[in-house]
């Protein structure tokens, strides 16, 4: 006869019975099983992607956002301006039609000059808009040409001087520097659009005297020789006066790009200068937080404030000043507060419950107790007061300005509130302002952090940009003391959002 | 009836009906796991649910190198073990010391219903009622079940030997009163 005080026996029988028995009537559990999949399913976003890939993600889109805005804006301002240079050439055309009929009306010819004005003719064709027209008087004593030339509705004008019987030619460059630049953008762009090609050809007249100032304002790049001319090098001329317009466009937008302009909607001017501006912004952050044993005998330790203190939310606000330089380094500085909040459920003691039931088998009622864990939440938080400083480098471009920096913050005062495990053995610690036991574990000065940030500020106005810019903080020798036996380091990754306000 | 891959591959594009087809194919089995773990049915049905919803968000994570079902079990056991390290009532004393020196007739064992089995675990201590199914049942040695409970080796072994002892006492009470 078997028996069971033999324990393995025991144990066999209750594996035996046990081990692959199947209960039944658990069907009604499903229901809160599907509940909570639905909530889970509402609260992941995206079927379950972790905030670190979520953040590669918009990295990824932010990314190839800005290189298709760059390529699309390229793209638009090269056909923009074959458009704008079109109607420019319409416009002036009307206009250089109009001036050139007073230019004829107040020309006064010296009987021994040998002016032959082409003016009306190409105002009349309507092609040739902003070379300069000259009319010129011709002192009898043959040596000094006073020459007018008016550029239409820029209206430029100099006035120069030709030495007739020699090469010198001088000129007084009345308009400001940069309309003229403008001007000779416009104009290069107008010669080297295909209508103005064609045009010329058939218009220019071999003793029209056509001039081009050059951005610096010397003279002459264009000459055609006041005529006696005849009909068979009229053209050879004329042609002599396209290839040196043409050549010398090609040159110009290489000497443009060296400038950055600013368009305030009337006029456009150059950067000329330093620009000043101050920040006010705001930064909700995602922190990635690593904890760990400087000897592995407290590994459990570690992983045990790793899996139960929970990120809840963290930003940063500040405010800085920055000042930009005209090739685009800046630097910045400022003040900034930063916060990271964890929620910590604890264990603060027991509670019984009494439950009466009434047995319908017995006919008596049945009480049982039971013993339940108060979990009660703590917020723990680390603040950070820091200054930041920033070296950085600032794009213009056409809505947008990208900027991308770089720094060290230095911290002025840390902070810590809340409750954490003492040990792995799941007593607390209470992390309170300034405490013994809080100055053991956490410094109340965490030193140096490393800061970068990038993105693209929106341009509002002239005086306001909007910011953008994903931004990352790491404090370099982490939140602990040298003596705690755990490592407790963060990284933040926030985009900060904000106002940039140029000062002057 | 669908195949298990089948099942799990739906369950891996958290398709509804698959997470059901998977709830009901092996409910019944972890719900017994689930009972011998907890101290009542309310509590082993809380350890359910929980252990299904991690199976259903960790199911990518089950590589295929072993029966789904000892995976699926292996889910429900921690979840239960964790449970058990938040209440920490490790230290709770058995009702009895004894090891009585009657027998226990086979027949009335076998005779016994695997709820009453059940109950008389139910009915044990946290602590010896861990260290037994991890043990007895689910047949875990003293050293693997220290390392699961974080507890010293002779710790697991009077544990064991406590709540056999419970056991044996229950099954004498119950002897008595069939005869």
């Amino acid at each position: 006869m078997k028996n069971f005080g033999k324990e393995e026996l025991l144990d066999k029988v209750f594996r035996q019975k046990l081990k692959d028995h199947e209960m039944t009537g658990t069907d009604h559990l499903w229901k809160g099983i599907e509940s909570r999949l639905e909530d889970k399913r509402r609260i992941t976003i995206g079927g379950g992607l972790s905030w670190k890939k979520w953040f590669v993600i918009f990295s990824l889109i932010f990314v190839g956002g800005f290189a298709a805005y760059k390529l699309q804006s390229i793209s638009n301002t090269k056909k923009n301006k074959t458009i704008e240079n079109e109607q420019n050439v319409m416009r002036k055309n009307n206009g250089i039609a109009q001036d050139n009929n007073k230019i004829n009306e107040s020309t006064q010819v010296n009987e021994n000059s040998k002016l032959s004005s082409g003016e009306n003719e190409i105002g009349k064709e309507g092609s040739v808009s902003d070379i300069s027209f000259q009319s010129t008087q011709e002192n009898t004593g043959g040596v000094v040409a006073e020459t007018k030339a008016i550029h239409s509705k820029e209206g430029i004008a100099s006035n120069s001087k030709k030495d007739l019987g020699g090469d010198k030619v001088y000129s007084k460059t009345r308009k400001h520097r940069n309309n003229t630049r403008q001007f000779i953008e416009n104009q290069s762009d107008i010669i080297s659009s295909s209508k103005f090609n064609s045009t010329i050809v058939n218009t220019i007249e071999p003793n029209t005297a056509g001039r081009l100032q050059n951005e610096s304002g010397a003279n002459a790049l264009l000459s055609v020789p006041l005529s006696e001319n005849t009909e068979d090098n009229s053209i050879s001329k004329a042609t002599t006066l396209l290839g040196s317009v043409i050549s010398t466009t090609t040159k110009m937008p290489k000497r443009i790009k060296k400038y950055e302009y600013e368009d305030d909607g009337c006029n456009i001017f150059k950067n000329d200068r330093k620009r000043y501006y101050l920040d006010l912004y705001y930064s909700p952050e995602l922190t990635s937080k690593s904890i760990t044993a400087k000897n592995p005998v407290h590994q459990k330790y570690a992983d045990l404030r790793t899996s139960d203190e929970k990120f809840a939310v963290s930003y940063s606000m500040g405010v800085r000043g920055s000042v930009v330089f005209r090739n685009g380094l800046a630097l910045r500085s400022g003040l900034m507060y930063s916060v990271i909040k964890e929620n910590f459920d604890w264990d603060s003691g027991d509670e019984e419950i009494t439950k009466t039931v009434f047995n319908q088998q017995t006919g008596k009622y049945e009480i049982t107790i039971e013993t339940r864990d108060i979990i009660s939440r703590s917020n723990n938080s680390y603040k950070f007061f820091d200054i930041p400083f920033y070296v950085g480098y600032e794009k213009e471009l056409r809505d947008f300005v990208f900027s991308a920096n770089a720094g060290l913050g230095f911290n002025l005062s840390s902070r810590q509130s809340g409750i954490i495990y003492e040990n792995e053995n799941k007593t607390y610690y209470k992390l309170g302002n300034g405490t013994d036991a809080v100055s053991n574990i956490y410094k109340q000065n965490v030193g140096v952090s490393a800061l970068f940030n990038f993105g693209l500020n929106y341009r509002i106005n002239q005086r306001f940009r909007l910011l953008i810019e994903p931004s990352f903080r790491y404090y370099l020798s982490g939140l602990t003391t040298k003596d705690h036996i755990l490592k407790h380091n963060t990284l933040q990754s926030g985009v900060i959002l904000g106002v940039r306000y140029k000062l002057f | 009836m669908m195949e298990l891959d089948q099942i799990i591959n739906g369950c891996l594009l958290a398709d509804r009906f698959c997470q059901k087809a998977l709830f009901d194919r092996f409910s019944g089995r972890m719900m017994t796991v689930c009972l011998r773990y907890a101290k009542n049915r309310m509590e082993a049905e809380d350890l359910l649910q929980d252990g299904f919803m991690k199976v259903f968000l960790n199911l990518e994570q089950y590589k295929n190198d072993g029966p789904f079902e000892q995976w699926i079990r292996k889910i429900m056991i921690n979840n239960a073990i964790k449970k058990f390290h938040k209440k920490s009532n490790q230290n709770e004393i058995a009702s009895s010391d004894f090891l009585p020196e009657e027998s226990v007739e086979p027949d009335v064992v076998s005779s016994m219903g695997e709820g009453e089995l059940l109950s008389m675990i139910n009915e044990l201590p946290d602590g010896f009622r861990i260290v037994f199914n991890l043990y007895a049942i689910e047949g875990y040695s003293h050293k693997e079940v220290s390392e699961i409970l974080n507890i010293e080796e002779s710790t697991s072994r009077s544990q064991l030997a406590k709540a056999r002892k419970v056991l044996q006492d229950k099954l004498m009470k119950f002897q008595k009163s069939y005869l």
